[in-house]
């Protein structure tokens, strides 16, 4: 971002501490929604709503990504998407039928003392 | 020989050097902490009973902890979006003033982040208990590091780097805001891991 205008600058100082507000209100509510043990998927799903949330108010406003260069939103659409093929083809494709199981949490059994010999 | 491009912009990209090498730099720390979160993914959803027990509840148990050093990152994020500002505005003792403060709040976020670990390692909980803290302390460990790498960068700014304002004061402004692009992603992988570790387990 390259403003120097002044009023632009102070406009966006306020902006700020409206996110600032806005990320603290978030966050204890992320936190408050884990007291009411919803199902897992919406539980999931709230929580990753709430985070993405977040995270476009941390990219647009803080890192001025509401006004930036194309060069910059191509190189980020293509991060983006490149990312997606990292976290989802590894879960899409497992064609593993074994799940690990409880028996990694088993404590082992301790060895059997070995015998002097006499 | 003057390096081009420190503080006019390209004609092509219409951006400075460092705020395209940054931008470029944080597609590559995206690929990083997406890897490890597809991990996340990957083993949690191969075990049929998750949490693990012990780590499930000590997590839990650490989540008031992680919900401190997320506000602490996010005023954090502020006082470096502040100190750009700042000096946007001609106001260097200002910028310097939030950049100190910057540092001692993720100082404050490091002290959090020992005394949460020294908590797991007193009850026997290590990277080799099982998968969620081998994952927990992969993931958190590995921030942690990039936020001591940003200390070492914005203690360099507000020491050695601060001359660059009396001869340079537009190449300065742009390192303050290169820094605080990294600053906020560390903040942006945090928003994302705190929940994951921390409240969903």
């Amino acid at each position: 971002m390259s403003e120097s205008n002044p009023e632009a600058i102070k406009k966006q100082v306020k902006a700020y501490i409206g996110v600032l507000i806005a990320l603290c209100f978030f966050t204890v509510f992320t936190v408050g929604v884990t007291y009411f043990h919803l199902p897992t998927a919406l539980a999931l799903a709230i929580g990753l709503a709430i985070a993405l949330t977040k995270g476009s108010m941390v990219g647009l406003i803080f890192m001025h990504l509401n006004h930036e260069k194309r060069f910059i939103y191509a190189s980020l659409s293509l991060t983006a998407f490149l990312f997606f093929v990292c976290l989802l083809v590894p879960v899409m494709t497992d064609k593993s039928s074994t799940r690990m199981d409880e028996h990694m949490y088993h404590t082992p059994t301790p060895a059997p003392e070995a015998s002097n010999g006499h | 020989m003057d390096i081009p491009y420190t503080v006019k912009t390209r004609p092509d990209t219409g951006l400075y050097n460092g705020k395209m090498g940054i931008w470029l730099f944080l597609a590559s720390e995206v690929m990083l902490f997406g890897a490890l979160f597809s991990t996340y993914v990957f083993l949690r959803t191969n075990y049929e009973h998750w949490p693990p027990p012990r780590s499930g509840e000590a997590l839990s148990d650490s989540r008031w902890l992680a919900m401190v050093n997320t506000f602490v990152l996010i005023i954090s994020s502020v006082t470096m979006v502040m100190s750009w500002a700042s000096l946007k505005l001609g106001k260097f003792k200002d910028a310097q003033r939030h950049l100190l403060f910057t540092l001692l709040l993720a100082g404050v976020f490091m002290v959090i982040k020992t005394v949460e670990y020294s908590l797991k390692f007193s009850h026997g909980l290590e990277p080799s208990t099982d998968v969620l803290m081998a994952m927990y302390f992969t993931m958190t460990g590995l921030h942690g590091l990039h936020i001591l790498g940003g200390m070492v960068v914005i203690g360099y700014l507000m020491g050695p780097g601060k001359k660059m304002w009396e001869t340079e004061p537009e190449r300065y402004t742009n390192r303050i805001e290169v820094t605080g692009l990294y600053w906020h992603f560390v903040d942006l992988v945090w928003i994302f891991l705190f929940p994951t570790i921390y409240l969903m387990n």
